[in-house]
């Protein structure tokens, strides 16, 4: 396999981080964004030091102007994309501010990324984009969240649809994964490993496929509430 | 029930802290003590697996600075040359928990304890995070050596790694005395970098001794990779191990032992379990039980026979007995290690083997000898303090920092 370079968008999320890991453990070479950059700089030394890779940091908000990382990112040669960086905001937290911010981040910033790596002057694109099972349906709790999901998976719908053979586009709606989101709470009836979910990310990469679930069997979950009369999904509404 | 928090990096640890200033808190690693050192009821408890990253390695000391929660087997990914000094029995063990513990290997005349490895600690108590080395805070850091995770929570550690290769020769000693053995382990077994004995506690006496010493060369079709493809033991609802499959299996296992040198890596050598995972279910719902003390070696087979004897009146069943050589003492104030044998017997956990621990520690006791708190159950708080000194000096630094850590071992063993 050739060695080429990830870029993690989001790195601080430990499915990220578990992604990183495992594509260093393929002798990759990694290039970390986030807005930590204490974090940022915690997480490439550890990979550095396990899997004896190449392994930078860039700092930056996607919540305000990434123009100047789409200018660092346009310097570097053979990327690979991983996104993961995403607000995560219940419906009822919302206001102007919120939804203006939930909006740049999910939406805004990461479709002026994939539009610019998709134009990269480049021989191979390979893309994975982290959504969720809730851009499947609008569910009361975060539905706008869901939507700004939906939104991307749309326009990468697209991509694919006009994707040459050397450009791969891999979405994956993630179920429950074992995060801070998760833990603890209530009504959650199995929390995949987030080191699971970033070999299933890996595996569906590696396999050129389009979409893939995680934990697996939410494909079955959501193609049940997609067909549920509505009157029996309004029920569902406090799930 | 306790509460349970993970934090995925220190900052929100430091949140964590802030938000619970008020709680007994308890941090714990992959919590494979066998003790209740690991268990906080009516506490919180702060699992540290999430903060596992390795921050850096220098190659020409050797020191590697890590977060507490990597593990022993994370250590040997930073560089080929170099293993940590002392290895506990499983490598999935973190380094926090092995300060905590300050924990020996099979090596301890040739490496001490792993205390001497390490350079410093940072220590988290409240809001204030404390540096400790021999030179700095040292009464801070000898506290928190062995100190059960008690003294604040170990967020990072600089431990020295120790250039070695990752193969040994493996060689194999069968005894049918154990006065034979004792005196083997002494003497002749203090030339190589390794020894442990396992010993035959359902038959008549018999011990399989092995030795293990580190060779550069390595063999040429193996390599020190730890398994990718580990087995895994599915949760059973009956026990698998009994009193009379035992017997069998050491009888087998002492006449099949092979005899004949061979280069192995240094995990299959130290750590042959951990290509189990789960291996405890074996033991079914109840799963097992440990006794684990260190006694003098001037009258270690008086000690041994009085043990057997207990184990047989008492109708436990011992499923393994594994036997080691001190040398070199610990250095933290509650540390196990002091010269003399350590004898580790897991028993099938039942009425008889927990009435036969209860007598066991007794004995300890009066021998002058000290139980491993890693590994207790049912120690009670006058034993304690025979077997730890250092157990006052130890509660007064507890006090004077006002440390908010507590475990179901400190509640039952420390006095207020």
């Amino acid at each position: 396999m050739k060695k080429r370079t990830w870029v993690i968008l989001g790195a601080t999320s430990i499915i990220a981080k578990e992604f990183a890991h495992l594509a260093a453990q393929e002798g990759h070479a990694l290039l970390l964004v986030g807005r930590d950059q204490q974090q940022l700089n915690i997480i490439a030394a550890d990979i550095g030091l396990r899997y004896h890779v190449h392994c930078d940091v860039i700092t930056a908000d996607f919540a305000h102007d990434i123009k100047q990382l789409i200018k660092i990112l346009d310097h570097h040669k053979n990327i690979d994309l991983f996104i993961a960086h995403s607000s995560m905001l219940d419906n009822d937290k919302l206001n102007n501010k919120t939804i203006a911010e939930l909006i740049h981040v999910n939406v805004t910033s990461t479709a002026q990324l994939i539009d610019a790596y998709w134009h990269k002057k480049q021989s191979e694109h390979r893309l994975l984009f982290v959504s969720s099972v809730a851009a499947c349906k609008g569910k009361a709790r975060n539905s706008l969240y869901g939507a700004s999901k939906a939104a991307i998976e749309i326009y990468l719908q697209g991509l694919q649809q006009a994707a040459s053979h050397k450009q791969h586009i891999t979405i994956a709606r993630l179920g429950y994964i074992d995060t801070h989101v998760t833990y603890g709470k209530p009504g959650i009836f199995y929390a995949s490993p987030p080191k699971a979910c970033a070999k299933a990310c890996l595996d569906a990469l590696n396999s050129n496929k389009r979409m893939l679930y995680h934990p697996f069997f939410w494909r079955y979950i959501m193609t049940v509430m997609l067909l549920l009369p509505f009157s029996i999904y309004k029920k569902m509404r406090h799930l | 029930m306790a509460d349970y928090m993970r934090p995925d990096d220190e900052k929100q640890l430091l949140q964590i802290l802030s938000s619970h200033q008020e709680t007994e808190l308890l941090v714990r690693g992959n919590g494979l003590s066998y003790s209740d050192c690991c268990v906080n009821h009516n506490g919180t408890i702060i699992e540290s697996s999430r903060l596992n990253n390795i921050l850096s390695f220098d190659q020409e000391t050797g020191i590697a600075v890590c977060q507490g929660g990597v593990t022993f087997s994370d250590l040997f990914l930073i560089d080929p040359n170099f293993i940590p000094a002392v290895l506990p029995g499983t490598l999935h063990a973190t380094l926090a928990g092995g300060v905590a513990n300050d924990i020996h290997g099979k090596n301890n005349p040739c490496s001490g304890t792993l205390g001497r490895h390490i350079e410093w600690l940072e220590l988290q108590i409240h809001e204030q995070s404390y540096h400790c080395s021999p030179a700095e805070n040292p009464e801070l850091f000898y506290a928190t050596l062995a100190g059960l995770g008690l003294t604040g929570i170990i967020k990072r550690i600089a431990i020295r790694l120790h250039k070695a290769s990752r193969f040994v020769n493996k060689q194999t000693e069968k005894f049918t005395s154990f006065p034979e053995l004792l005196d083997y382990m002494e003497d002749e077994g203090l030339q190589y970098d390794y020894q442990v004995a396992w010993l035959d506690l359902l038959n008549k006496p018999r011990a399989l001794l092995s030795l293990g010493k580190h060779v550069s060369k390595t063999h040429p079709k193996q390599t020190s990779q730890f398994p990718s493809h580990r087995y895994s033991m599915p949760k059973l609802p009956v026990r698998l191990v009994s009193n009379m499959a035992m017997k069998q299996f050491n009888r087998l296992y002492y006449n099949k032992a092979n005899t004949v040198v061979q280069t192995v890596p240094l995990w299959k050598f130290n750590n042959p379990l951990d290509a189990i995972n789960h291996w405890n279910r074996c033991y079914g719902k109840n799963g097992l039980l440990q006794f684990q003390a260190v006694f003098d070696a001037e009258n270690a087979n008086a000690t041994l026979e009085s043990l057997i004897a207990i184990i047989k009146s008492h109708q436990a069943t011992p499923t393994l007995a594994v036997l080691k050589y001190f040398t070199q003492p610990g250095t933290g104030l509650l540390s196990f290690v002091q010269p003399g044998f350590t004898l580790a017997i897991d028993f099938i956990h039942t009425p008889q083997a927990r009435l036969a621990i209860v007598a066991m520690n007794q004995l300890i006791a009066n021998t002058r000898g000290k139980i491993y708190l890693a590994k207790d159950l049912l120690l009670n708080q006058d034993q304690f303090t025979l077997m730890y000194p250092e157990h006052e000096k130890f509660s007064a630094i507890l006090a004077q920092y006002n440390s908010p850590m507590s475990s179901d071992l400190s509640k039952r063993l420390l006095k207020k």
